[in-house]
């Protein structure tokens, strides 16, 4: 088992495993993934390369990043850098850099260390006034320690706690990971759609689609959300967004109000609903002659069809208990010309049902097939369709994650802790100021965790400004 | 386009230009007063750049980063930006500036001439997380880019190690090793935040934080690749031509992934 840690808690297996999940990463985002480019592109980019596709098929890089040959090592990766961040901080605290050194032995500092020796004029007191006055300046803590005999140890420090920058960087990746298992483990993810003035209650049975975690334990909260209004908002010639006012009840009270464009989010009880996209439910009410019995009365979404440039809103709804398939296609703002029926605007100014109906069994034989404007009745066989209102629907990404929190949580954490690494760096000076009454020696050493190159500019900087106050060679 | 957007276009088009050929030439001539010439048109270009893209974001009603010709434009932007303060801290990095010019005025001819009509910025970018991504993305670009133009004149410098002018004009080669790990450290933090916003984005707009798409994963890619350069320089402590090279290329990687990405089979991402 120690020996297992020894291995994870070096920081050469740590970079390794970085290269090879960064490897598996180019491996996988350069092989198609089959969840990503569909069933269809799939099987001809596996017609066009066999080989390659049975070899990505059989190492699961078609879905690499599911697969245990990337999992594997990215937990390896997890496990190496908890292993390392450990022993860092238990170095840290064994070997704990004292800010003060022994003065006799500035020449020989162990790092990224820097020295110079300067001689000058001037009381030993008035030196260390000097040194204290151009650390402070410099931003350094400084501290002096009188060795006696008219020897001072000045020490300046700054970035004192820049070592746990680091360490909270790489410790936050097991709180993304811990996220990231909570989120795949017990989230909710689903479309819905509502019409207007209609609600939508968030249970399992009124999702269009709908997928639960295996630890999800259907938790719904059952609060209703009504879509109080929608509308077009148009800028110039474009129509730039459409807004969606939402309004929730819970336990039959209004809870909550807001209106949400396309893309924006509207969040009740770690419940968020994603506004997607939108189309047009016609109300239609279909009864028989005669009785009057009523088979349907209700709004029916049509679906949203893209075709080049043209928007189409169509779709067929089956009303079992008269066996009758209505097929129907919507011009929001009916127009015919020369290349037969179409919309003039995406508006619902002049809306037009173009209907079919046919038995659910009666294959080709339509019962009635024509237009029916907004408020007009039609009659077939025994039967009266009624064509009274045209609304909205819009439609709703929805998602329950519980992991989200602790997986932003841990990105903040992870970034904060990167940036106090890059900002901020351990830097040590100590001054060893010695001499007689008029004359001064005065040793300069220094380390920080900063690359050399730049801390010796740092440091020469710092020693610059001591010979000039002193008026040192 | 409008006129006045057009005109600043030009002015920091042909600014870059100069700027760049001014580098240049006090490149070739061994001259300073090129190059603080060549600073000035640069800081003019950069001037009219911003004063360009703020007419375009009050014009659009929204912050660059919708389309092809913004997303270039940001990034040159943003790339003589951070070689200005750059230099402006050690101007003996401004050698580089003929390379850093040449890429801006680049980025902006190639965002031109894909298509600089203003559209309505498109449902899934209306998100602020969306205009922070965009903004990191190109911030991390510019300290890369600005970094590996260091470890350029690393290589260059390393190569002819008795050049007379190399000697005298630019950095030892121990501060262009250390300026490439700092700036390529401030890249990895900037990067990491484009990371970070951009799964805030997509989260808003597509409902998952993460999707492993190929844009996701080659953004992925590049950051564990930075992350491996920041490794070996601090915990394995390598140095030298060896890091200036992986700069270099992990540079490469970033813009195939950016510019070269829809080129390839089967990807494609956010655009």
């Amino acid at each position: 088992m120690l020996r297992i840690y020894r291995f994870l808690a070096s920081r050469k297996t740590a970079l390794v495993l970085l290269v090879l999940v960064t490897v598996l990463s180019v491996a996988g985002a350069l092989l198609p993934q089959e969840h990503l480019v569909g069933k269809r592109a799939y099987e001809e980019w596996k017609a066009a390369n066999p080989a390659l596709a049975a070899l990505s098929g059989f190492l699961g890089l078609n879905r690499y990043a599911s697969s245990w040959l990337f999992l594997a090592p990215l937990f390896l990766l997890l496990a190496s850098t908890m292993a390392c961040s450990l022993e860092r901080i238990v170095g840290h605290f064994r070997d704990r850099p004292s800010r003060w050194v022994d003065g006799a032995d500035l020449r020989n500092l162990e790092g990224r260390a820097c020295y110079t020796l300067l001689h000058g004029a001037g009381p030993a007191g008035q030196a260390v006034e000097v040194v204290e006055r151009v650390l402070r300046r410099a931003r350094y803590a400084v501290d002096v320690q009188p060795l006696g005999d008219r020897r001072y140890l000045v020490s300046g420090e700054k970035g004192r706690w820049g070592f746990w920058g680091s360490i909270i960087f790489h410790l936050s990746f097991m709180l993304i990971f811990v996220g990231a298992l909570l989120s795949a483990a017990g989230s909710l993810r689903g479309t819905m759609h509502i019409v207007e003035g209609q609600a939508f209650v968030e249970d399992h049975g009124y999702y269009d689609r709908v997928m639960e975690g295996p630890l999800f334990w259907e938790s719904h909260r059952r609060f209703a959300v009504v879509l109080k209004d929608y509308w077009p908002v148009e800028k110039g010639e474009y129509v730039v967004d459409y807004r969606a006012t939402l309004e929730v009840f819970d336990d039959f009270h209004s809870v909550k109000e807001d209106t949400v464009g396309i893309g924006e989010r509207f969040v009740y009880e770690g419940v968020h609903f994603s506004h997607k996209s939108h189309g047009y439910a016609v109300k239609v009410k279909l009864m028989k002659q005669g009785s009057g019995e009523v088979l349907l009365d209700g709004y029916l979404s049509l679906a949203v069809l893209f075709e080049e440039d043209e928007v189409s809103y169509t779709d067929y709804y089956e009303v079992e208990e008269a066996g009758l398939r209505l097929d129907m296609h919507l011009y929001p703002d009916f127009a015919s010309g020369e290349g037969g029926f179409t919309t003039a605007s995406p508006f619902a100014n002049n809306p037009y049902l173009n209907l079919a109906v046919t038995g659910i069994e009666g294959g080709e034989s339509r019962l009635f097939q024509g237009l029916v404007k907004l408020g007009q009745t039609v009659r077939f066989g025994e039967y009266v369709l009624s064509f009274t209102d045209v609304r909205y629907w819009a439609s709703f990404y929805v998602i329950y994650d519980r992991g989200i929190p602790v997986i932003f949580f841990g990105f903040w954490v992870g970034f904060f802790g990167l940036l106090w690494r890059v900002l901020v760096h351990r830097e040590n000076l100590w001054i060893l100021v010695e001499g007689g009454d008029n004359r001064v020696r005065v040793e300069a050493a220094g380390r920080s965790e900063a690359p050399k190159p730049l801390f010796q500019e740092v440091f020469d900087r710092v020693v610059l400004d001591i010979k000039k106050e002193v008026a040192m060679k | 386009m409008t006129e006045a957007e057009l005109i600043l276009f030009w002015v920091t088009l042909s600014a870059y230009g100069l700027a760049a050929a001014s580098f240049l030439f006090g490149l070739i001539r061994k001259g300073q007063g090129a190059d603080r010439v060549g600073v000035y048109l640069a800081a003019v270009g950069l001037a009219a750049h911003v004063a360009g893209l703020t007419h375009r974001s009050l014009l659009s009603g929204h912050l660059p980063g919708a389309e092809l010709y913004e997303l270039n434009s940001l990034g040159a932007l943003l790339t003589v930006f951070v070689f200005l303060l750059v230099q402006a801290r050690r101007p003996a990095l401004r050698v580089a500036g003929s390379a850093v010019s040449f890429i801006a005025a680049l980025l902006l001819l190639f965002g031109y001439l894909s298509n600089p009509e203003i559209s309505p910025l498109p449902p899934e970018f209306r998100s602020e997380w969306f205009f922070v991504h965009i903004f990191f993305s190109f911030l991390a670009f510019a300290c890369y880019a600005t970094s590996a133009s260091a470890s350029g004149l690393y290589l260059w410098k390393s190569s002819y190690p008795d050049n007379g002018f190399l000697k005298s004009r630019v950095p030892s080669l121990e501060i262009l090793d250390a300026l490439s790990f700092r700036l390529v450290s401030f890249g990895f933090v900037f990067h990491a935040m484009m990371v970070i916003s951009g799964s805030f984005w997509a989260y808003t707009a597509w409902g998952s934080y993460w999707s492993w798409d190929p844009i996701e994963t080659w953004s992925l890619v590049t950051w564990l690749i930075y992350g491996i350069y920041l490794h070996l320089y601090l915990t394995l402590g390598w140095r030298g031509r060896r890091m200036a090279l992986l700069n270099i290329i992990a540079l490469v990687v970033i813009v195939l992934n950016f510019w070269g990405l829809g080129h390839l089979p089967g990807q494609g991402g956010h655009y």
